[in-house]
């Protein structure tokens, strides 16, 4: 396809048909691409089961154009499913670049699309700019859990990268913003299909959700129990905040494996992470770097994580979590 | 039942950070020679998870499959001595050095060539680069199903059934065979190497081939190009809460969290 134009995002929703965050997140990193491409437009595409009601929404937060593709076989993600309908998408947007979240789906659907379309891809990019001279997208992401930072450009129309949740800011909503709205029939035969949605377990959550907690309180493999998961839980419900855990935690048993962070883990940026007996592993500091102050708490004084922390207090956790419980509730709530 | 795992060599992730430098101008990680290697570790869950398999489906087969440049055989036959059967390596720098997009290439023409497989399972991501592209490659060049992230592997009578971490639960999904299945650590522990399986890994020979024996291959073209490699820049400047022992240390934390209205 010749006379590619502009960026697509693929949009994401939650079973009950809300956008979720990541989706804002796109269209905000879609539009400075577009705005450095001289003005070039950003389309998304909205695939799901009852999701064209969100058109609107979409063009709110950024969207020029928004291709729909809604039907009931879309109403859980299958790579089977939703490739064919991005392309379909595709082939009617025609974009230099395509912007996918590096979520759980995303993370699949990238690399899918990418060879579907046999060109090249980015995963977990965490920056994307166009380079001024060619044109094309560069996409930064980094290396080795973490420790390098690697920049891509791209041999072959269009560009794909997944993009790191939580790298780009949403913007505010603006209800007055005007776009198109494009239904797509992206004609999946379900009679072929040879993967297949069984079931969707959802998983509880005590408390809030760590991606939305104003604090998150992370434990690691040197908290050395569940028992201590439970003290953290206990400093949680007192701060409003959310407990994570280390992939080294989790593998131990001290804690559900659905609470770890890090880079195949969950992405959480609160104002305030608390990083207690973890040593801050670039890979579980993928997960985490984005949080506005780290705090952390380490017998270790050359542990990683002091290199990532505003604060810090070095000593066994055992001394120093009690008596940090203890004040704040002397101190009272805040 | 014929299952194929893909396995990468890489330098220990676990070695001291500083141990690993770049070469800006080269655009590489630079690795000391003191690192040992090691299988990506996604790989031994995904060698664990074709094992999960073959211990409920009678006479199945499991292969493994490597590409690399500087194979280690006593990295390698790893998934061996935890009871894998018959390893088979791709040894050649040049498709070693290639982008995840020309390594599936390099991969599926490997697997056209070892023939019919009813199963390809992988680590979900490497352990050295996180890319967790080439898997789903492999599955798209091969025209079969992928399913990524597994934490839970069953056979579902001729289907294989898994479970995924989705943003707010678990996805159950199955694929008819032939399919591709990536692996996660929240599979469970992997299994040992037993003795029996470390001494009958010695007696293996792999087949090793070269990109002149891949016939099939059809491009190894780059779809990519490195701009730049570098260690970002990180500002540490952490203030260190001090107390007459550990637990003032935690008490002067709370306040000066509360004075900065952090807590
Ligand atoms: C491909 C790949 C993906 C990975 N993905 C992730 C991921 O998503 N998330 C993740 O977290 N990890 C991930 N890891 C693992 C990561 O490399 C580290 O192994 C892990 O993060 C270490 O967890 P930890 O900090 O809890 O444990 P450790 O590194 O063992 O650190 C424990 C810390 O606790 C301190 N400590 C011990 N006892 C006490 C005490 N009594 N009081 C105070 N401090 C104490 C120690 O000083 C030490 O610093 C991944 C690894 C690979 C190879």
């Amino acid at each position: 396809m010749a006379g590619e134009s502009g960026v697509l995002i693929i949009c994401e929703t939650d079973p009950s048909g809300e956008l979720r965050s990541i989706t804002g997140e796109l269209l905000a990193a879609a539009r400075t691409l577009a705005d450095s491409m001289s003005g070039e437009s950003v389309s998304a595409a909205l695939i799901g089961r009852g999701v064209a009601a969100k058109a609107q929404e979409v063009i709110a937060l950024g969207a020029d154009t928004v291709y729909v593709v809604d039907d009931p076989i879309f109403e859980h993600y299958l790579s089977e499913t939703f490739v064919p309908a991005a392309i379909a998408v595709r082939e009617q947007a025609n974009p230099k670049v395509i912007l996918i979240g590096h979520t759980p789906n995303g993370r699949e659907l990238g690399p899918s699309l990418g060879f579907r379309l046999d060109t090249g891809v980015s995963t977990d990019t965490t920056e994307v700019n166009i380079d001024p001279s060619s044109g094309g997208l560069v996409a930064a992401r980094s290396l080795a859990g973490g420790l390098f930072r690697q920049v891509t450009a791209f041999n072959r129309l269009p560009h794909v990268a997944t993009v790191h949740m939580k790298a780009y800011d949403a913007a505010e909503p603006d209800a007055a913003r005007t776009g198109q709205v494009v239904n797509v029939d992206a004609s999946v035969d379900a009679s072929q299909a040879q993967t297949r949605f069984v079931s969707h377990t959802e998983v509880a959550v005590e408390g809030i959700r760590m991606e939305d907690a104003r604090i998150v309180i992370t434990g690691g493999r040197g908290l050395g129990s569940s028992e201590a998961f439970d003290d953290l839980t206990k400093l949680a419900d007192m701060t409003g905040g959310a407990v994570g855990a280390t992939r080294a935690a989790a593998d131990s048993e001290y804690c559900g494996q659905d609470i770890m962070i890090g880079i195949t883990g969950r992405v959480v940026s609160p104002e305030v992470y608390l990083a207690i007996a973890l040593s801050g592993a670039s890979q579980h500091m993928a997960g985490c770097s984005g949080s506005k102050n780290i705090v952390a708490i380490n017998r270790d004084p050359e542990a990683n994580i002091f290199k990532e922390s505003r604060f810090g207090v070095v000593g066994d956790y055992q001394q120093v979590l009690p008596a940090f419980i203890e004040e704040l509730e002397n101190l009272g709530t805040a | 039942m014929h299952i194929i795992v893909t396995v990468k060599q890489v330098p220990d992730p676990e070695a001291p950070q500083s141990s690993f430098t770049v070469d800006r101008a080269a655009k590489k990680v630079v690795v000391a020679s003191s690192v040992p290697s090691t299988v990506s570790d996604m790989d031994v869950y995904a060698t664990e998870a074709a094992l999960l398999v073959k211990d409920v489906v009678p006479d199945t087969t499991v292969s493994v499959l490597s590409l690399g440049d500087s194979h280690v055989m006593d990295v390698v036959k790893r998934p061996l001595a935890m009871g894998a059967d018959a390893l088979y390596l791709v040894q050649d720098a040049e498709l070693a050095g290639g982008d995840a997009m020309a390594i599936a290439h390099a991969l599926a023409a490997a697997i056209r060539k070892i023939g019919p497989f009813d199963l390809i399972m992988a680590g979900r991501q490497s352990a050295d680069l996180d890319q967790g592209i080439v898997a789903t490659g492999v599955a798209m060049l091969l025209g079969v199903p992928v399913m990524t992230n597994a934490v839970r592997v069953a056979m579902n009578g001729d289907a294989i059934q898994i479970d995924r971490i989705v943003d707010d639960g678990i996805d159950t999904i199955e694929a008819k065979l032939p399919a591709v299945v990536t692996v996660s650590n929240e599979l469970g522990q992997p299994r040992y190497a037993t003795m029996r399986g470390i001494m009958a890994a010695r007696r293996v020979d792999p087949t090793v081939w070269s990109r002149a024996d891949l016939e099939t291959l059809e491009s190894s073209e780059a779809l990519t190009t490195p701009v730049d490699l570098f260690e970002p820049e990180k500002s540490s400047n952490v203030e260190i809460i001090e107390g007459e022992n550990a637990a003032d240390a935690g008490r002067l934390l709370a306040q000066r969290l509360r004075t900065e209205r952090l807590i």
